[in-house]
């Protein structure tokens, strides 16, 4: 089954929300509950959500069983689903890197425990099995998400302006233009490991790195990118056509990265894609040059990723229609201050522009 | 804790609810109608749990609607 048959059978199946009233148990994924979580999916973000696998009740059991995605649901005794959360890889390299996210409740259990009880069940894989440490994205046009943070235990890291199509959420809040994500951390079981850091942000990840209790050598990146032809630039690029975002992870750098990246934006340009974000291996020692070479293309910063490669990671981003930072919704203290480091530093490359 | 509706809404300020927000709720009314959302309200009642020395079990939370629930619900168990 695809999105499109998924969704027609959700907007054609008749369906009556369950009223609040009566009690839910929660538990680890069964393949029963599919159903109810793309039942949940569609009641709560409607036809925009961009990943598809949340519609798809097939592909919820497939990831499930290979532990791609953990998810925890709420059920009534009827067997509806009324709230789920779910640990899932996403974005990073590193398989042991888990994504809490996709929580989600029905209108008529907000008031009740039902979301703590699903989110305090998936923190207790956190450190277990292969979940070695789990991050989220909170979204900034409202800040219940980023509430979350307090009870995963995460540490704001970096910011994502205008990562999200407004229309992904014209169900659950209505929101204009494009949406920012802030990213938490935690790690569980962390291991010594050599962070490059490049001379420009320096200060900043002093920052970003402060509050997550890793356990690091610091050493700023002095090593050039090497040179052709022995070592050309790879990069492995994920395109999320919907949302208009494609994201880059530099798996090799070399001297002529800055050709590849001209190259790979002039393609997505002509794709209308709204944003390029590029994933940066601090473990590598010509991260500095890296981040150098993409400075001087219009990148900018948005954040430090503890383990995304297994080594720690650095988000910079660059944005093809202007965020409104304005519009961007905080809710700790950390964050905010977050936001003013991004918000500079993508003045400093329109300036640079 | 002498459980009144000011005590409840200053326990919800003290778990970082918003203000202008609290001011406003009606007690009468679900919160849920007045903007507290999926993540305050369990957070408030782990709060009132512990300010007032009370159990909410998951099955009395989906009962408890509105600040004059909480009142009642404290006055029937101190």
């Amino acid at each position: 089954m695809d999105r499109i048959e998924a969704l027609r059978q959700l907007r054609e199946t008749p369906w009556t929300s369950p009223d609040g009233s009566e009690k839910y148990t929660v538990g680890y994924f069964d393949p029963a509950a599919a159903g109810g979580i793309a039942r949940l999916s569609y009641t709560v973000y409607g036809e925009g959500y961009p990943v598809d696998t949340y519609y798809i009740p097939e592909r919820l059991i497939e990831e499930n069983a290979r532990g791609a995605i953990r998810s925890v649901v709420a059920r009534t005794a009827s067997g509806d689903v009324v709230a789920h959360g779910a640990l899932y890889r996403s974005s990073p390299p590193n398989p042991n890197l888990y994504e809490y996210g996709l929580a989600m409740t029905l209108p008529s259990y907000r008031a009740s425990m039902v979301f703590a009880r699903v989110t305090q069940a998936a923190m207790k894989l956190v450190g277990t099995d292969t979940i070695d440490a789990i991050f989220s994205e909170g979204v900034c046009n409202h800040i219940i998400t980023q509430k979350f943070s307090a009870l995963l235990k995460g540490v704001e890291t970096a910011l994502e302006p205008a990562l999200m199509p407004a229309d992904a959420y014209t169900t659950e809040r209505s929101s204009e233009g494009r949406v920012a994500c802030v990213m938490s951390f935690r790690v569980a079981r962390d291991q010594r490991r050599v962070v490059f850091l490049p001379r420009p942000y320096l200060a900043e990840l002093e920052f970003m790195m402060s509050g997550l209790d890793l356990d690091r050598e610091l050493r700023v990146s002095e090593n050039a990118l090497p040179a052709l032809p022995e070592a050309s630039s790879v990069i492995d690029v994920r395109r999320f056509a919907s949302a208009g975002v494609a994201r880059c992870t530099l798996t090799t750098p070399g001297d002529d990265l800055a050709t590849r990246v001209a190259e790979l934006e002039s393609e997505l340009a002509k794709q209308d894609y709204a944003l390029i974000q590029v994933f940066i291996n601090l473990g590598q020692a010509n991260s500095g040059a890296v981040v150098d070479a993409l400075r001087a293309q219009g990148y900018s910063l948005g954040g430090f990723l503890p383990t995304w490669f297994g080594d720690d990671g650095l988000l910079l981003q660059k944005h093809r229609v202007s965020p409104d930072f304005e519009s961007i919704k905080l809710y700790s203290d950390r964050a905010k201050a977050l936001l003013e480091i991004v918000r500079g530093d993508w003045q400093r490359a329109q300036s640079n522009g | 804790m002498t459980v009144t509706i000011f005590a409840l809404k200053e326990l919800m300020l003290a778990t970082g609810l918003d203000a202008e927000l609290v001011s406003r709720i009606d007690p009468a009314r679900p919160l849920i109608q007045q903007g507290v959302d999926s993540v305050d309200y369990p957070g408030f009642i782990l709060a009132f749990e512990e300010a007032c020395g009370v159990k909410v079990s998951d099955a009395d939370s989906l009962r408890l609607k509105t600040l004059d629930d909480f009142l009642n619900f404290a006055a029937a168990r101190t």
